[in-house]
């Protein structure tokens, strides 16, 4: 089995950044979508599989509060697991919303961080 | 308890070359040598990100045009190394870190503040904090403003 995951930042670098990270982390990833925005992430979401998203919380069009809410509301995506990749500041913006799988990686982070995050969503087994 | 004018604004400036210091480390890999309050004489690419909150504002970045170009080399993305919009976004990931750091260090961590995406600009005023990060390729220099 492999993992299929969508990293979801208005930064291309970081985009790129983050996917060379999950690809040295040594666990059976498969596909690495990118999304620039909440509105591309969601259209994604609602048309491939994924297994885990990666979302930054600080973007234009639909930031990433409002994406995991969105996520939250469709029966197809609800229990999509996903880990918050940002800043410090957006952890306590992520108190208002009320998602059972969410996981919190802050920028900058090391590997061993990202694969804690990665693998405690995924619930432990990835 | 008050807290003295001279000693918050240490603060600031260890909050920021704190920031820039673990960004940099771990975006792109560059061990700090020292630090400054000297602004960059070069030519500079600039990112601010405004922050709204309790207290409002705006860390902006600086970076000389030829250390840029050798920290985005240093990502070993070679999809990116020649990019200048990868440039500029990496300056704007760098602000954009450095302000979702420290505003919460510096003004209290259990308050909301939203950030504003990016601008390659630096915001009108006066900063009221400066820190500069020097690095084998170059210097990173953080400002921290008050706009409320």
């Amino acid at each position: 089995m492999v993992l299929n995951m969508i990293v979801v930042d208005d930064s291309a670098l970081m985009r790129l950044v983050i996917a060379r990270a999950l690809r040295m982390l040594g666990l059976p990833i498969g596909r690495i979508d990118e999304a620039g925005d909440g509105v591309a992430a969601l259209a994604a979401l609602r048309t491939r599989s994924f297994d885990l998203a990666l979302v930054d919380i600080n973007m234009p069009h639909m930031n990433g509060i409002e994406l995991i809410e969105m996520i939250g509301r469709d029966a197809e995506l609800a229990q999509l697991p996903i880990v918050v990749v940002s800043t410090e500041a957006s952890k306590a913006r992520l108190a208002g919303v009320r998602n059972r799988a969410i996981r919190f990686l802050r920028k900058p982070f090391d590997p061993e961080r990202l694969l804690e995050a990665v693998v405690g969503a995924l619930g432990g087994q990835p | 308890m008050t807290i003295t004018p001279a000693i918050r604004a240490v603060t600031e400036v260890e909050a920021l070359r704190t920031a820039i210091v673990l960004a940099m480390e771990r975006l792109c890999f560059a061990s700090a040598e020292g630090f400054s309050e000297e602004l960059p004489s070069a030519e500079t690419v600039e990112a601010t990100v405004a922050f709204r909150g309790p207290v409002s504002g705006a860390v902006a970045i600086a970076i000389p045009q030829l250390a840029l170009h050798s920290f985005v080399t240093a990502l070993q993305l070679p999809e990116i190394a020649e990019d200048r919009l990868a440039r500029a976004d990496f300056v704007s990931e760098i602000a954009n870190i450095v302000c979702g750091n420290v505003v919460p260090r510096i003004f209290g961590r259990n308050s909301v503040y939203t950030l504003s995406p990016p601008e390659l600009a630096l915001p009108a005023g006066i900063p009221i904090a400066v820190a500069v990060v020097h690095f084998e390729a170059g210097s990173v220099a953080a400002m921290l403003y008050r706009t409320d």
